[in-house]
């Protein structure tokens, strides 16, 4: 993307930030069943039902939409709330494989990797949502953009007063 | 660790570590000693899986976190296009307006 002419198109963001929970969630399918697994002995039959696990994932991404108002949010609000899904799905990813039936089964150098990672995630969701509600927090009076019909956005040349965000910022 | 020879006779020492501290142990040359090689080559050959796995996890993980990356980074770019475009600059953690306007 063309950072000198942005394109704040909510509806291709959507489908990016689709793309990448898809590929996020994909790599449970690409896990060993924990049968399968060296460690763990005697063998231990665990029910590890990846698929609807992942079903749960949108489900959940579908609630986290509607709760973080995505339909009644402006074009820079979807572009984060799409951030926003796509870390928390990364971040449930690696909780689920930090937590789940396989951790038991697996290597003291594995469960150190995915506890790092879990970890990581949190806190780039930490960060996005964050950086979600400090936008929030300034954009009702203190950025009045108008958007055209296309999501994009009409520049303004005036800019507010330093006590608007002063308010802003108290609220 | 393995076979060894003593004495024109092999034998078989497993090492082990308890609390850091190296152990040898010797297994003699009968069947405890293949047991305990067949022990020992199946405990070598998970460890290889488990790395296998571990490198196999970090490089989808590492796949994922680029293009999430770069996902990230156009979002950043597009607000802050339109925010300075706005009078608005980034800093400490949140916008504010220019000192001169």
């Amino acid at each position: 993307m063309n950072a000198t002419e942005p394109q704040t198109n909510p509806e291709a963001f959507k489908q990016l930030g689709e793309d990448l929970r898809h590929i996020a969630v994909e790599a449970l399918r690409g896990i060993p069943s924990p049968d399968s697994l060296p460690y763990g002995q005697p063998k231990v039959t665990v029910s590890c039902d990846i698929e609807s696990t992942i079903a749960q994932i949108d489900v959940y991404v579908e609630e986290l939409r509607q709760e973080l108002q995505y339909d009644d949010a402006n074009p820079f609000d979807k572009l984060l709330i799409e951030q926003i899904l796509v870390a928390w799905v990364q971040w449930y990813v690696a909780g689920w494989l930090l937590d789940g039936e396989l951790a038991q089964k697996r290597s003291w150098r594995e469960n150190q990797y995915f506890t790092q990672r879990y970890q990581q995630c949190q806190s780039r969701l930490t960060r996005a949502i964050a950086q979600l509600s400090k936008l929030r927090l300034i954009h009702p009076c203190r950025l009045r953009i108008q958007f055209r019909a296309d999501g994009s956005s009409i520049p303004q040349r005036r800019t507010p007063r330093k006590a608007n965000l002063a308010s802003a910022l108290s609220r | 660790m393995g076979w060894e020879n003593v004495k024109g006779r092999r034998y078989f020492y497993e090492i082990t570590y308890t609390n850091g501290k190296r152990t040898r142990k010797c297994w003699g040359s009968g069947p405890e000693a293949h047991q305990a090689e067949a022990r020992v080559n199946l405990a070598r050959a998970q460890r290889r899986i488990a790395k296998a796995r571990l490198e196999d996890a970090k490089a989808r993980d590492r796949h994922i976190d680029n293009l999430v990356a770069n996902f990230n980074e156009d979002v950043q770019s597009i607000l802050t296009n339109h925010f300075n475009r706005a009078g608005l600059y980034y800093t400490r953690g949140e916008w504010r307006a220019a000192r001169n306007q």
